[in-house]
């Protein structure tokens, strides 16, 4: 180091980076880091690829109007490929190496259950856009979702099956080995009997699995009016296509998971008719939601699903948080996140509770030719 | 309620199962009954020839028939070239370093495999319409006929290479004893290599035909065939040609009757089952001959 040369080159380098560091950082202050946990790869990378597309939208565009009370915000994305492990690893790094303020992530149910109580533990806030498993926001006070729960999801879809569609005989098909699609069930059995309904066989599959002939050809035998299929498109798309293949006829009942560009290849078609609950419909008129639907399409070429618009109305609540919070102090935060009202969101306007779930409306679509057609529209009270 | 017939229509596709399972238990078979080696990458291969089936069909929008083959063309230089690579320089290696090598033979596909195409789940072209064919009570589609259908054609052309060419002399002499049959005259390497080619296109062919009737390929999908194969070819007598047939079968159909009539979470764990009572009470596998080693 004691080269003339060196010397001179090590504090050109340095000049540089001061001068970098100089122009922008001397009337802003430290940008506000937020990580972002998300499947960009794997069984359900689109829902990871829209809510990364949406967050980072919402995010540049707070940004470019000035940041969080004059502070940017700098957004980590991590990739948990849906994987809770890689999902509880990811979020270790985003806080002991990458010291955020707050997470948001992870995307599906399993991962966000696996991320929750480290949260909890380390005092971050934390705020899943997509999550509805039940028990996500029973893991602590902390934790938050921009999404409905699935008891609402379930219970929404049964009333609809059983009251609009007038059908009495349902069967279920779903994986045993994945809370989300175990709570569903669960919520639709309840409510469909409530109703007086029947379900009248049962069958469960493991993740991964992609031979359901077996259970398909039972469910078949007992012909069922309506078949509910409560899972991610990754399965939900080769069941509807082996189900037709064995001449199911019955109504095919899905949930948010079905939302998927994939969807359409996976089922080959098959999907046609089928009803789901979603957190949004493209149909709504609002002009938030349309002003959202054109912003995202000119900016990815491609309509928005419900896991972008959730992941567009996780980056509007956590703006709100921050800006109420003031500061990044987690115990301002999580307090934040559990207060702020009337937001005018992508999905409808959210009110935040304390107990981590937003107060909101959800919608029933069908498919049609390739796309998802608003059918009903249901208030948060269920009716 | 009709047990019968739901028995019936289950036999069906554990039926189709079965010969998915049957065609990768061959290629175990076969490499085992020569060299004595559990090729652990087997089922990595059933998975880049259901890749290469998908690009040959989509990217060269060939049809059904010509990408098959040419997936299955593909598959058999790679498994040559795996073996030439991998398992030749270590043939006179005791034989747990071959085994280890052929696990890491196995990771390696799977996470190349996951790099190159992707981790995310593909829908396979559906090359061919759906037909349903109604047979009395129960009924079967043109998918599982088309696997059924290619699995028995390229059994049946297998046991043809292997009884009635001169190839498949050499190779049942090598089997038999490597030494004397090299001192006959016979290229060893040059079977081996071949037997490694015949079992990858059989395992590309099982791949193709399972992307097509489950509409679903990803970088694990090898994973547990390749193990349920394995276990198929046990259950059959590994080494033997027939046995991995009947096998595969067999635990196709076993499979299937158990998620339907007693539990669905005990797909996986009836084929580990029908493992450990095969080893205990028939280590030679069904049709194996108990021979006593003599000393």
């Amino acid at each position: 180091m004691s080269h003339p040369k060196t010397k001179i080159l090590v504090l050109c380098l340095l000049m540089f980076v001061m001068s970098t560091l100089a122009v922008p950082g001397l009337a802003q202050e430290e940008p506000i880091r937020v990580g972002l946990l998300t499947p960009l790869t794997g069984a359900v990378a689109t829902y990871g690829q829209s809510v990364r597309n949406a967050v980072v939208m919402g995010i540049d565009s707070i940004n470019a109007s000035g940041g969080i009370n004059g502070r940017q915000i700098e957004l980590i994305v991590l990739d948990d490929k849906g994987d809770s492990t890689e999902s509880a690893q990811a979020a270790r790094r985003l806080i002991d190496r990458e010291k955020v303020a707050l997470i948001m992530g992870p995307v599906i149910t399993p991962a966000v259950m696996a991320v929750a109580p480290i949260a909890q533990a380390e005092g971050i806030p934390m705020i899943t856009p997509t999550g509805t498993g039940d028990q996500i926001t029973e893991l602590g006070d902390y934790i938050f979702r921009a999404a409905y729960k699935d008891s609402f999801q379930g219970r929404i879809m049964a009333q609809f099956a059983y009251e609009n569609l007038g059908i009495t005989e349902a069967s279920i098909i779903y994986d045993i080995a994945n809370d989300y699609s175990v709570g569903l069930r669960g919520a639709f059995k309840a409510t469909f009997e409530e109703l007086g309904g029947k379900v009248i066989s049962e069958e469960s599959y493991s993740t991964g699995d992609n031979d359901f002939s077996a259970q398909l050809t039972s469910l078949t035998m007992r012909n069922p009016q309506a078949l509910f299929i409560p899972d991610y498109y990754s399965a939900a798309g080769p069941i509807l296509m082996q189900a037709k293949l064995m001449g199911m006829t019955s109504v095919m009942l899905g949930v948010d998971g079905w939302d998927s560009p994939d969807l359409y290849a996976l089922a080959n078609g098959f999907e046609e008719d089928g009803y789901i609950v979603n957190h949004y419909s493209q149909d709504d008129e609002s002009p938030m939601t349309q002003a959202f639907i054109a912003e995202y399409t000119a900016r990815y070429g491609a309509a928005p699903d419900a896991l972008a618009a959730l992941g567009y109305d996780g980056v509007l609540i956590v703006a709100r948080a921050l800006e109420a919070a003031g500061s990044t102090d987690p115990e301002a935060i999580k307090h934040a996140l559990g207060t702020v009202k009337n937001i005018e969101a992508a999905t409808g306007t959210i009110d935040m509770d304390p107990e981590g779930t937003p107060i909101k409306s959800a919608v029933i679509l069908q498919s049609k030719g390739g796309s998802w057609v608003l059918v009903d529209k249901i208030d948060p009270s269920g009716r | 309620m009709n047990w019968y017939v739901m028995g019936l229509q289950q036999l069906i596709n554990g039926l189709a199962l079965g010969s998915v399972y049957a065609l990768i238990a061959l290629g175990y078979t076969m490499v085992y009954g020569i060299i004595k080696l559990i090729n652990f990458a087997h089922g990595e291969i059933y998975m880049l020839g259901a890749y290469l089936g998908f690009y040959a069909i989509t990217s060269l929008n060939l049809s059904l028939v010509p990408a098959m083959v040419l997936a299955m063309v593909s598959a058999a230089i790679i498994g040559m070239l795996l073996e030439r690579v991998a398992y030749r320089p270590l043939r006179s290696s005791p034989r747990i370093a071959v085994l280890i090598t052929a696990i890491g033979a196995s990771l390696l596909f799977q996470s190349t495999a996951q790099l190159v195409f992707g981790a995310s789940f593909k829908p396979f072209p559906q090359a061919i319409p759906f037909t349903r064919i109604q047979l009395g009570p129960v009924f079967t589609t043109n998918r599982q006929l088309l696997i059924f259908g290619v699995a028995v054609a390229l059994m049946i052309a297998l046991h043809i290479i292997v009884q009635y060419t001169t190839f498949g002399k050499a190779m049942r002499a090598v089997s038999m004893d490597k030494d004397a049959a090299q001192l006959m005259g016979i290229n060893i390497d040059r079977v081996i290599s071949i037997t490694f080619a015949l079992g990858s296109a059989l395992a590309a062919a099982a791949g193709i035909l399972v992307g097509m009737y489950y509409n679903r390929i990803d970088p694990y999908m090898g994973t547990m065939p390749g193990l349920k194969a394995f276990v198929a070819a046990v259950l059959g007598g590994i080494g033997i040609v027939p046995g991995a047939v009947v096998g595969g079968l067999l635990m196709g159909v076993a499979e299937n009757m158990v998620v339907a009539f007693v539990s669905s979470t005990l797909r996986d764990a009836v084929a580990f089952a029908i493992l450990i009572a095969v080893l205990l009470f028939r280590p030679n596998g069904l049709l194996g001959k108990n021979r006593t080693e003599k000393v």
